[in-house]
């Protein structure tokens, strides 16, 4: 049977909308307002009470450096969101393909093994960059 | 009637699946009309995709710097952990508490930013304010 009615105005639409429309905003403000300035964003709250840096830390200049075109400086600022970033591209995509009905092939079913091993990575790489001696401390922001 | 994008039970006349929202006559067809009527919670020869809201998890986790992320991330891990026993009932049961502490995590970490973002703000113009009347 061919789907012939318009599609039901769902939250999940709604929601992929109000993402993409936030997204767009928010990239067009990080490429015009550099984080490395200090003053130009609030410091992140984690940080500001701890004093550690957080799995997250250097996300905000990690993508302005992405938005320039440095790879490099923005592995420096923060390698796990680099590396994270096309999964999450891609599952945003995907997500917002299947929200208006355009059938995308799941990918392969992931061994809970490695889900594991995700999450002991990001909790050693959350301990690691906040050790300040040599080899660490390329992992800090 | 299934829903062959989650595996939702599906009345025969529905459109739309009440579960994930996947058009349900649509994807039957070009599924070749597979199986109809799957044994409930039982082994069939393709089992249901059973969301288990990973890259959400991720998500909270690294951005959001909760603990309640990583709860998220441990779920997830389950709901494969089961999917790949074939115990689909528990499967969907870790799914749920996946996608809920994803949310606790998310909410969380936006009210902490926002009501930071506005102390930040506060403070600032609070001192903007005393530099000012302190050359009155």
């Amino acid at each position: 049977m061919k789907l012939t009615t318009p599609y039901p105005l769902r939250l999940g639409t709604v929601s992929h909308i109000g993402i993409a429309a936030l997204g767009a905003v928010g990239i067009a403000a990080l490429y015009v307002l550099d984080p490395r300035v200090p003053g130009n964003y609030p410091v992140c709250p984690f940080l500001s009470f701890t004093g550690c840096y957080c799995p997250g830390c250097g996300t905000l200049r990690a993508l302005h450096r992405l938005l320039h075109a440095d790879v490099v400086g923005a592995l420096g600022y923060n390698p796990l969101t680099v590396l994270s970033l096309p999964f999450i591209v891609y599952s945003i995509t995907t997500s917002a393909l299947r929200e208006v009905h355009v059938p995308v092939p799941r990918p392969a079913f992931i061994h809970p093994q490695w889900i594991w091993v995700l999450l002991v990575g990001i909790v050693v790489f959350w301990v690691l960059r906040n050790v300040p001696v040599a080899p660490f401390s390329m992992l800090a922001p | 009637m299934y829903c062959t994008n989650c595996g939702e039970k599906a009345g025969e006349s529905d459109k739309f699946c009440t579960n994930c929202g996947a058009a349900i006559s649509e994807t039957l067809e070009e599924a070749g009309g597979a199986e109809k009527d799957p044994p409930l919670g039982g082994e069939s020869t393709a089992p249901p995709h059973v969301p288990n809201y990973l890259v959400q998890a991720i998500l909270v986790t690294i951005f959001c710097c909760l603990p309640f992320g990583i709860v998220s991330i441990v779920f997830a891990a389950q709901v494969n952990g089961h999917v790949a026993a074939g115990d689909i009932p528990n499967a969907r049961r870790a799914s749920n508490l996946a996608k809920t502490w994803a949310w606790v995590a998310f909410i969380g970490g936006l009210v902490i930013v926002l009501s930071w973002v506005a102390l930040v703000l506060f403070s600032g113009i609070l001192t903007e304010l005393s530099d000012e009347f302190g050359t009155l």
